[in-house]
């Protein structure tokens, strides 16, 4: 998995500053999101799993293709097919994977550039 | 031109507002369908919306087939934003009265060329139904003569609708655009001067 600002701000039509923003609301709230899909996994609630996975996936995929996006929609895919013995072992993939996008978010927040 | 853009991801909404405003769009924002639904019952709603499937409360299929049953509504443009790629999700998404699909992650560019259709579109219902109004005021105001008139087998006078016997001509006057000069026939001519010299 590789997160790359650059591609990103390219797709929106080189707005750098637009790309902070959108990186700052994700920051924000993912840890709601991610919460929700740990409680619903660890409840053995299929519904409530594939909504939750199907929410934050929304959301990473406004950033990347691949890594936790596929993850999150195995899970979300347990939770419809009601497959929870799965959930467990997806959740810790996901996490592990959205917390290291995070980190190189936080990353590129960390490198503003330098006013002009 | 006005979009109306309902999702319940902010990190989408944040990117959809800040896209549409660079390419000259006004948004309305709204966070889920219930929202959404409420910012469409306030007047002159905008004439296309961008519609997420998934939200809380009214899901973007139930927002769809609510607008599409409601007159008022019924010729926004919905477009139907999804993660959901299988066909018969994008056939569900359109049968519910979405006028079209985007699956995420989608291409800005395909989004912009897509708004550009509903806004060709949407200018094209708003020109057709200003030309409706102007013929349906143009028919107002042509007067009509048709039915079955009652007229004296005699005197060919017509009875009007409070019962008086009216000449012809000012009877046609008063149903028609028809103007009278008054002439005279060679018949009638013939007629009278016949009856002059008797």
């Amino acid at each position: 998995m590789t997160w790359t600002p650059a591609v990103l701000t390219e797709r929106l039509g080189g707005d750098e500053h637009l790309v902070r923003e959108l990186v700052d609301i994700f920051l924000a709230e993912y840890p709601k999101l991610l919460h929700a899909v740990r409680t619903s996994a660890s409840q053995g609630d299929g519904p409530a799993l594939r909504r939750s996975a199907h929410a934050l996936r929304g959301s990473i995929t406004n950033f990347i293709d691949d890594g936790p996006t596929v993850t999150a929609l195995a899970l979300e895919r347990a939770g419809e097919e009601s497959r929870l013995d799965d959930a467990a072992r997806l959740f810790i993939q996901l996490e592990r994977e959205v917390e290291e996008l995070a980190t190189a978010m936080r990353s590129f927040h960390g490198n503003r550039p330098c006013a002009s | 031109m006005r979009v109306l853009i309902a999702d319940d991801d902010p990190v989408l909404r944040h990117a959809l507002k800040a896209q549409l405003a660079a390419w000259k769009y006004t948004s309305v924002m709204a966070s889920n369908g219930k929202h959404a639904w409420r910012a469409l019952q306030q007047t002159d709603p905008p004439p296309i919306a961008v519609v997420d499937w998934n939200m809380p409360g009214i899901d973007g299929i139930d927002l769809c087939r609510e607008i599409r049953s409601t007159p008022s509504l019924a010729a926004m443009y919905l477009i139907l934003l999804t993660g959901n790629q299988d066909q018969k999700d994008v056939v569900a998404g359109l049968e519910s009265g979405a006028d079209d699909y985007i699956t995420k992650p989608f291409s800005w560019d395909e989004l912009r060329a897509r708004l550009r259709i509903a806004t060709r579109i949407v200018g094209l219902q708003q020109t057709l139904a200003a030309r409706v109004d102007e013929l349906q005021e143009a028919l107002a105001n042509v007067k009509r003569l048709s039915g079955l008139l009652p007229i004296c087998a005699y005197c060919k006078r017509i009875r009007n609708n409070q019962d008086y016997w009216m000449q012809v001509e000012q009877y046609l006057a008063e149903h028609s655009e028809a103007e009278f000069s008054h002439g005279i026939c060679p018949e009638c001519l013939h007629t009278q001067l016949s009856l002059d010299e008797s």
